[in-house]
């Protein structure tokens, strides 16, 4: 067989030769020759052998696609990649950027009904209405602002504030929940380990004073790579307290990355994030930054944990909402 | 191009983006990490201008998902190499080197009628589940994607016959893999020559 093809290959000038199982395949790829194509046609209208051969290899390639075909992007992922490419948009960098969720989408921007002018639009006046409510609301304790002639930053601001919260809620319970999910990101066991890991990142040593001294009842579980939304990438840590007659096993976990300015925080400032307008209600969050690093502390807003251990987590005594 | 047509194109790739993710990484959240890695490199400044370049001009969803496919490609094997986790050269775990022809057994002969393919569907997945990377990536540039050899090697950044080297390899190692079971085998009415 392999003669017979290869003497019909080298006639029509191709440099491979090709024998008959290739040629099948290919056959069923849909990648022969026009001349390859008419000589095998030949070849199969006398050998049934042959013919059933094909069949098997188209059956195999369809049967192939449907195994590994019909994956879709979790709709979580799709939000953070329509992020990224807002976020990445020119008019975002130029101060736009700072709009409502729905405005995000690349759908709102590419839509035939408002089309990108209109579309500008629309962001520009929600986003001054929306300014100008948080503005009004920030006397009473609401998210910092920076006043009425900044309605763009504190936009900015509480939605990277509800984005990093909402982010650090679905992490720590996704390992919380799945012991599996633990064991693969939590993968430096000791302290040695993680400041090596992430000094690059974080550019020195990672000081968190209950992982350069064990703290008595919780248990270092380990720290891996994470990636905080906007941040080049972050460390995850988590320490696991153990249950009690009174009370049940939980954990806390910390995060930290390189800041990028993004929530203005103050050094020697602890920032209680207000969960429940994060849409996390039931978590309680506290954000500090020290050295050019952000630390964001979350535990289950029940056990109270984020409050008991903040001190050996190295959070600062001096408290703000945010 | 208009960054609007640009962005819309590369969004609607998402879903082929992450099973090219998921098969290459396993993990769902390795592979989301990839995904959005791929579209943080896809949307930097400058990207248009390249991503025009590399399909000749071509604004279709098809030179899209071949682009992003590429940097997926390079993301993913630039990460496990940074990380000393490079899986086995294919090559290596053939004896043989990824680039040469391709052996040439013939298919199995399909003595029924009808095969029931959508039969095998569960085996089909624990044999692709098994295989490396390599083969598991071509295999769906090829069965998923519909992509020609060319279009794989340039994704792939290797030459047309290492596509058919490594497609062919992948075929055999699943068909084997169905094989190995004698009773399904007969039942398929499927018998090695």
């Amino acid at each position: 067989m392999r003669d017979e093809f290869s003497q019909g290959d080298a006639a029509s000038g191709r440099d491979e030769i090709r024998d008959l199982p290739t040629l099948l395949r290919a056959a069923a790829d849909g990648e022969l020759t026009a001349a390859e194509q008419a000589r095998l046609d030949e070849h199969l209208s006398a050998n049934e052998g042959d013919q059933a051969r094909l069949a098997f290899e188209r059956g195999l390639k369809t049967a192939c696609g449907r195994a590994m075909g019909g994956g879709r992007c979790p709709d979580a992922l799709r939000a953070s990649v329509e992020r990224i490419a807002a976020e990445s948009h020119p008019a975002y960098a130029a101060g736009v950027g700072a709009r409502a969720e729905e405005t995000r989408s690349a759908s709102f921007w590419s839509s035939p009904r408002f089309g990108r002018v209109l579309g500008a639009a629309a962001a520009v006046v929600l986003m001054i209405g929306v300014g100008a409510v948080l503005v009004t609301q920030s006397g009473t304790g609401g998210a910092p602002t920076g006043g009425a002639g900044e309605p763009a930053r504190d936009l900015q601001l509480v939605a990277y504030r509800d984005e990093i919260t909402q982010f650090v809620a679905k992490e720590h319970g996704r390992c919380w929940e799945s012991e599996d999910a633990a064991d693969r990101k939590f993968k430096f066991k000791d302290r040695d380990a993680v400041v090596s890991e992430f000094r690059s990142l974080l550019g020195g040593e990672m000081h968190i004073p209950a992982l350069d001294q064990p703290v008595e009842s919780i248990v270092f579980r380990g720290a891996g790579r994470c990636h905080l939304p906007k941040t080049e990438g972050s460390a995850h840590l988590r320490w696991d307290i153990p249950a009690t007659a009174e009370t049940k096993a939980t954990a806390v976990s910390m995060f930290v990355a390189p800041d990028n300015g993004m929530l203005e925080l103050h050094e020697g400032v602890t920032y209680a994030v207000n969960t429940a307008e994060c849409g996390v209600k039931g978590s309680s969050v506290l954000l500090w930054r020290q050295d050019g690093s952000l630390f964001c502390l979350i535990s289950e807003t029940e056990t109270g944990a984020c409050n008991k251990f903040r001190k050996q987590m190295g959070a600062p005594e001096e408290t703000e909402g945010l | 191009m208009e960054r609007t047509r640009f962005e819309q194109l590369a969004l609607g790739q998402m879903d082929a983006v992450y099973r090219l993710s998921m098969k290459l990484a396993r993990r769902p959240e390795e592979a989301e990490e990839l995904v959005q890695e791929v579209y943080i490199r896809a949307f930097r400044p400058g990207t248009i201008e390249r991503f025009e370049d590399q399909s000749g001009g071509a604004d279709s969803e098809g030179s899209m998902r071949s682009w992003l496919f590429a940097i997926c490609h390079n993301v993913f094997y630039t990460r496990i190499k940074k990380e000393g986790r490079q899986p086995a050269n294919v090559g290596e775990f053939f004896g043989e080197a990824s680039g040469g022809p391709a052996p040439d057994e013939a298919p199995p002969v399909w003595e029924l009628s009808q095969l029931d393919w959508e039969h095998v569907d569960g085996r089909l997945k624990d044999a692709i589940e098994d295989l490396k990377p390599e083969y598991r990536e071509v295999l769906l540039l090829w069965g998923v994607e519909g992509l020609k050899y060319r279009e794989i090697a340039a994704i792939m950044e290797v030459p047309i016959g290492t596509v058919m080297s490594r497609l062919h390899r992948a075929r055999k190692l699943v068909t084997d893999a169905l094989l190995a079971d004698e009773d399904l085998a007969a039942e398929l009415g499927v018998r090695a020559e």
